[in-house]
């Protein structure tokens, strides 16, 4: 499946129209350890959770498959050009720019702003057709949270990477988020959600891992998987873990 | 090819549009160097080369303005992360910089517009200003200055240093550039410069601008990537 490959040193990076994974990678910031020796696979049309405690690992391991940031050692695959959809903690939209024309910036960079048609959807979808032409200056950080989730899908990915996608929406919010998710994972996108609250998405996801200081402690399919138990497990184990 | 140039074009439009509704950079690169020009005004110094004062003060301000809008540039793509959008979309780094250096170079020759006309009429008293050959070595060292900042701008920033950086490493980079820009635009300015200073200055600002502009677009992708 692999077209295109690139080795730098000890890491290498290769597309793939298929599946998306990470081999053995390793990334240190200094003799702090980001991620240890992680081996991660996202499926198509699969939504993949990722938890951990503060400091686990959980953005590094999204900057890692997004190609932001290199890995030290180890193997990552990436969508072919470069179908990648990434949503990080911060907005990444222009303050000075409305929601709209955000939108439509990205879409021309990704050549998909013919598609007017899907943009009005996903904004329908998400609660924002009626705030499009507001600045995302003006917006509250739940609003511009949903707009910035817009953005990351506005390619239609193949690859969508969501950091922390529910930190800061309300209930109803987060349904529209979770909806749009799926949807992806039902259009045959591989989706990775990270997180540090379990019960927001337990419901949905189909493979579950947990990073602890950089390391991959556990990581298992949902249908092997005690829902009621893990989510028990795993807050017992943040609240240790701060 | 088509697709690059409209990505470049795009990222241009989004930056002149975002500093067209703050307003901030325009404002904050213009005022401080009419206020300088005023003082030397009415300071009451006897001037005996007016063109040669004129063509100083001009790119002491232009130097000052590229840093304000090499700051700026940065600074806009930072903010809420914009940069990490762009990086994981299909446009490459030569697309990112030229789009960057266009807007320091827009901003510059906008720059230059206002303040020249105003350094005229504060000190030159005679007209004998070569107006096409002034517009031309504004314009090369605009892409000199312009091809520089942008690529330190976004090199002090990804670094994480602070911007007082940014005037530190960029005032030695252009050092070259001071004397045959001022000969130039002195000999520009109907000065006592002769037209040989004026080519072999014109010269070498078209090495130094092609020389940078190879750099930037060479090396900006190294300058973005985070390690």
């Amino acid at each position: 499946m692999n077209s295109r490959q690139t080795n730098k040193n000890n890491h290498t990076i290769s597309e793939s129209n298929g599946e998306y994974w990470a081999d053995n990678v390793s990334k240190y910031f200094g003799e702090q350890p980001g991620l240890v020796n992680v081996n991660l696979t996202l499926n198509k049309g699969q939504i993949h959770c990722v938890c951990g405690a503060n400091a686990a690992g959980k953005t590094t391991i999204v900057r890692v498959l997004a190609g932001l940031l290199k890995p030290d050692k180890g193997k990552i695959t990436q969508p072919e050009k470069k179908k990648t959809g990434l949503m990080l903690e911060y907005s990444m939209l222009y303050p000075k720019l409305s929601i709209a024309e955000n939108l439509r910036f990205y879409a021309g960079l990704y050549g998909v702003e013919k598609e007017k048609h899907y943009i009005d959807k996903l904004l329908e979808s998400l609660g924002l057709d009626d705030l499009k032409s507001e600045r995302i200056e003006v917006l509250s950080a739940g609003m511009q949270k949903r707009a910035s989730f817009a953005r990351a899908i506005i390619n239609k990915p193949e690859l969508v990477l969501l950091d922390e996608p529910f930190s800061g929406l309300d209930q109803q919010a987060a349904e529209k988020v979770k909806a749009n998710i799926k949807e992806l994972a039902g259009n045959k996108s591989a989706v990775l959600i990270t997180t540090h609250w379990i019960n927001q998405v337990i419901e949905f996801c189909d493979e579950f891992s947990v990073l602890d200081k950089g390391r991959l402690i556990m990581n298992e399919k949902a249908a092997n998987v005690d829902k009621q138990a893990f989510c028990r497990d795993y807050v017992f184990y943040a609240r240790r873990n701060g | 090819m088509k697709a690059k140039f409209f990505r470049t074009i795009s990222i241009l439009y989004k930056d002149l549009l975002c500093e067209l509704r703050s307003g901030q950079g325009i404002a904050v690169m213009i005022l401080p160097e009419i206020l300088i020009a005023g003082l030397f005004r009415i300071s009451g110094i006897t001037i005996t080369e007016p063109e040669r004062l004129v063509s100083c003060v001009l790119l002491v301000n232009l130097l000052f303005a590229g840093i304000l809008g090499g700051e700026r540039t940065a600074l806009s793509e930072h903010e809420n992360g914009c940069i990490n959008g762009l990086l994981v979309c299909p446009a490459k780094s030569e697309e990112i910089y030229f789009a960057k250096f266009g807007f320091n170079f827009l901003l510059l020759c906008l720059f230059g517009i206002i303040i020249v006309p105003i350094l005229a009429i504060l000190f030159l008293t005679e007209s004998n200003i070569h107006l096409l050959e002034l517009l031309f070595s504004i314009l090369l060292i605009n892409i000199a200055l312009g091809s520089v900042v942008t690529i330190l701008g976004f090199l002090v920033y990804r670094s994480g240093a602070g911007n007082s950086l940014l005037s530190v490493i960029f005032i030695p980079v252009m050092l070259p550039v001071f004397i045959p820009a001022v000969n130039l635009i002195t000999y520009c300015l109907g000065g006592g410069d002769t037209i040989d200073t004026g080519n072999k200055a014109v010269q070498f600002l078209v090495c130094f601008d092609i020389i940078f502009l190879t750099l930037g677009w060479l090396l900006f992708d190294f300058v973005l990537e985070e390690n």
